[in-house]
């Protein structure tokens, strides 16, 4: 009896997937938008999602105080992004401006969500200055989708004062992985609340936010250049899941770690209790120095050396429901310009978006933003179609080869047992 | 064993049962209520108690004050929408018969088995169609179309419950059959409207996907959306604090009007004992 109940049920379903898979389609074909309203100040949409809108906001508000076209900023939860941008999509209802998570925009870009904007970043003086991870993402066959909007890179994070009680130059560079963890091991030592190295462990996303650089600075890649296949289980990134692994096992690393998502992790550096961090850039904005913390940052080094940056973060582009382009990029190329990037930005502490304003007023007031700016140099950003349904979606394969790997007992296993699992997560 | 024996007996079960159970399900709401003025952050600094945890959420985005009345807005035509298509459509289909009628309600009830994901975007479209786009009376007819098949079924049940002599007497009195349903019946089904109500009303209020997806205007969110953008704040940091204020903030109507109706909301179940 049950199949009889079935079969309508899968029925409808199947029937509302196709509907709703051809609307996308239809959607996603239609891309030429009509000129504005001449003479009327036009009012732009605008979305981002909430753990970087902050930054927009501040873009926003100083556009919109001295602009006639004003921009209507929507925060969006950033777990339900991707849905809402999918279901706008599929209506041919987008905003005008559509600010993205810099890995998604391979796949945004294949979807025909952007309108191409190539003649118009190529007049852009600083057009070279543009941080180039972010330009490689939002560029297919040379067309180009989407501009940097915000910068999100990851680094090692150290409590100076602890790293003196435990005995370790602060101001000394880090050599190596294998430095990293003796030097976490030293600061474990101080005592049972003290913690040597601590991180998002629990978040596929995160993770590979912040070992992949170690993985790059090693020598190696974690995935193959044209996105479609995993080198985790190569020798240069086994070698460094073993060091964390051994980070982990001796308790140099906490346990917490392995529930880590990223909703505390600030707030557990923030205790003046941990040595070491691999977390964001967010970091020097969110959490405060007191007497027991002290602030400094390293880049993250290789299992022998070199150093390297995951340049996370959004871009943003012109969406292809968008009647008013033209408002819609003169907000944009605003936001590009110098006094975007330095009297918001970098006055508020946030990383600037060109490289050729990385040294300013600002910066050079901060030696850790120099630093920052420096690694920037260094950075990479992996690009993959489906990076997000590999790396981000908590259900994703990536999530378990992580775990198994940092907090199991053999991550080479580990890492080659996954790599069917995530090929095909690529592949698809 | 006496009498009074066994009742002492049955007492001491009772509690035993009964304190436990209450515990369990009233602990998290305590414990909500309690980390939401108690912390580092509902102080401004050193740990203790404090309201700046509720000060952080009123001034969060658009301000508490436009997505509580979001809610409300929406909540107000879930329930009165819900209500007038159950009763009507209830009554309809217990009292008369027009060809199709099981057919139409087995239809009505399968709204139940099509997954919501599927049907966002026709229901977006059709939305935008109708100019409900971004609009929160669209949101609160998505939650009405949503209860449909809960509200229909429990208001078909209700109207079947009443004897027909009632409205019979009524029609012979000079009701029309509106003045019948509207002046004598309504009065027998009260306790199976105060439940569908109730329900559409706690749907509503907690619906999250709905006017995530359909309202495009941050200021036109609901308080679920902007506790969810809270949760998901700044570079993956959550700022528990003010969440928990604003779960306590959400949970408050809840609570007050399962408590104020809950006398009916169990009637409901048992409604259709009624004598001719």
């Amino acid at each position: 009896m049950a199949s009889t109940y079935r079969s309508p049920r899968r029925a409808v379903a199947w029937g509302g997937a196709l509907a709703a898979s051809a609307l996308l389609l239809t959607a996603c074909g239609a891309s030429t938008p009509e000129e504005g309203a001449d003479g009327e100040p036009a009012t732009v949409t605008m979305w981002a999602r909430a753990s970087t809108a902050s930054q927009s906001q501040l873009l926003v508000d100083a556009f919109n105080a001295e602009h006639e076209t004003q921009i209507d900023l929507t925060v969006v939860p950033t777990d339900n992004y991707l849905q809402k941008v999918g279901v706008a999509a599929g209506a041919d209802e987008l905003p005008c401006v559509l600010a993205s998570d810099v890995v998604y925009m391979p796949n945004f870009v294949r979807q025909n969500l952007f309108l191409d904007v190539t003649d118009r970043v190529e007049a852009l003086e600083f057009a070279d200055a543009l941080v180039p991870g972010h330009m490689d993402l939002g560029t297919e066959d040379g067309v180009i989708y989407s501009v940097p909007h915000t910068i999100g890179m990851s680094a090692i994070f150290q409590n100076d004062v602890l790293l003196e009680r435990a005995g370790i130059d602060p101001s000394a560079e880090l050599g190596s992985l294998r430095e990293l963890a003796d030097n976490a091991a030293a600061v474990a030592a101080l005592g049972p609340e003290f913690s040597g190295l601590y991180y998002t462990g629990n978040n596929a996303g995160s993770i590979s936010f912040t070992h992949f650089p170690a993985i790059w600075a090693s020598g190696g890649e974690a995935l193959s250049e044209d996105g479609t296949e995993s080198l985790l289980s190569s020798d240069e990134s086994v070698e460094v899941f073993e060091i964390f692994n051994e980070m982990f096992v001796s308790g140099a690393t906490p346990d917490s770690v392995r529930n880590e998502s990223g909703a505390t992790r600030n707030d557990v550096f923030a205790t003046g209790n941990v040595g070491y961090v691999l977390a964001s850039n967010s970091v020097l904005e969110a959490v405060a120095e007191n007497e027991a913390l002290t602030i400094g940052v390293q880049g993250i080094p290789g299992v022998d050396g070199g150093v390297s940056t995951y340049v996370g973060g959004d871009v943003v582009g012109i969406s292809s429901s968008c009647d008013t382009p033209d408002a819609a990029w003169e907000f944009l190329e605003w936001t590009l310009g110098e006094e975007a990037q330095v009297d918001v930005f970098a006055q508020n502490n946030i990383l600037s978006v060109r490289t050729d304003l990385a040294d300013n007023e600002f910066s050079a007031e901060d030696p850790r933003v120099v630093r920052l700016g420096e690694l920037l140099a260094d950075g990479r950003t992996p690009k993959a179609l489906n990076y997000g349904q590999t790396f981000n979606d908590p259900n994703g394969p990536a999530l378990t080869a992580f775990r198994e790997a940092l907090f199991g007992s053999d991550a080479r296993a580990a890492l080659e047992a996954s790599d069917d699992a995530i090929n095909s997560s690529l592949a698809n | 064993m006496s009498a009074r024996t066994r009742r002492g007996a049955a007492n001491t079960a009772f509690y035993a049962t009964a304190v436990p159970l209450a515990i369990l399900f009233l602990a998290p709401l305590v414990w909500s209520g309690f980390t939401s003025v108690y912390g580092s952050r509902a102080t401004g600094g050193e740990p203790g108690f404090g309201v700046d945890n509720y000060l952080r959420l009123v001034e969060y985005g658009a301000g508490l004050e436009t997505y509580v009345v979001n809610s409300v807005i929406v909540a107000v035509v879930a329930v009165v929408g819900t209500l007038v298509v159950s009763v009507l459509g209830g009554y309809a289909f217990s009292r008369f018969s027009f060809p199709g009628k099981n057919l139409l309600f087995l239809g009505a009830l399968a709204i139940l088995m099509v997954p919501h994901p599927t049907i966002l975007i026709p229901i977006y479209q059709m939305l935008r169609t109708f100019g409900l786009q971004n609009s929160l009376i669209g949101v609160g007819l998505v939650v009405v179309m949503f209860q449909l098949p809960f509200g229909l079924f429990m208001m078909r049940n209700a109207f079947d419950g009443l004897p027909r002599e009632l409205e019979e007497a009524a029609l012979i009195d000079g009701l029309s059959r509106f003045g019948a349903l509207r002046r004598v019946l309504l009065r027998g089904v009260t306790p199976a409207m105060v439940t569908v109500g109730m329900f559409a009303f706690i749907a509503s209020w907690n619906e999250f996907l709905t006017p995530l997806l359909f309202l495009t205007n941050g200021d036109s969110f609901t308080l679920p959306v902007a506790l969810v953008s809270l949760r998901s704040g700044e570079f993956g940091a959550i700022d528990l604090g003010a969440l928990q204020a604003g779960i306590v903030v959400a949970a408050v109507p809840c609570l007050l009007i399962f408590i104020l109706l809950q006398r009916h909301y169990v009637r409901g179940f048992t409604a259709g004992a009624v004598r001719g």
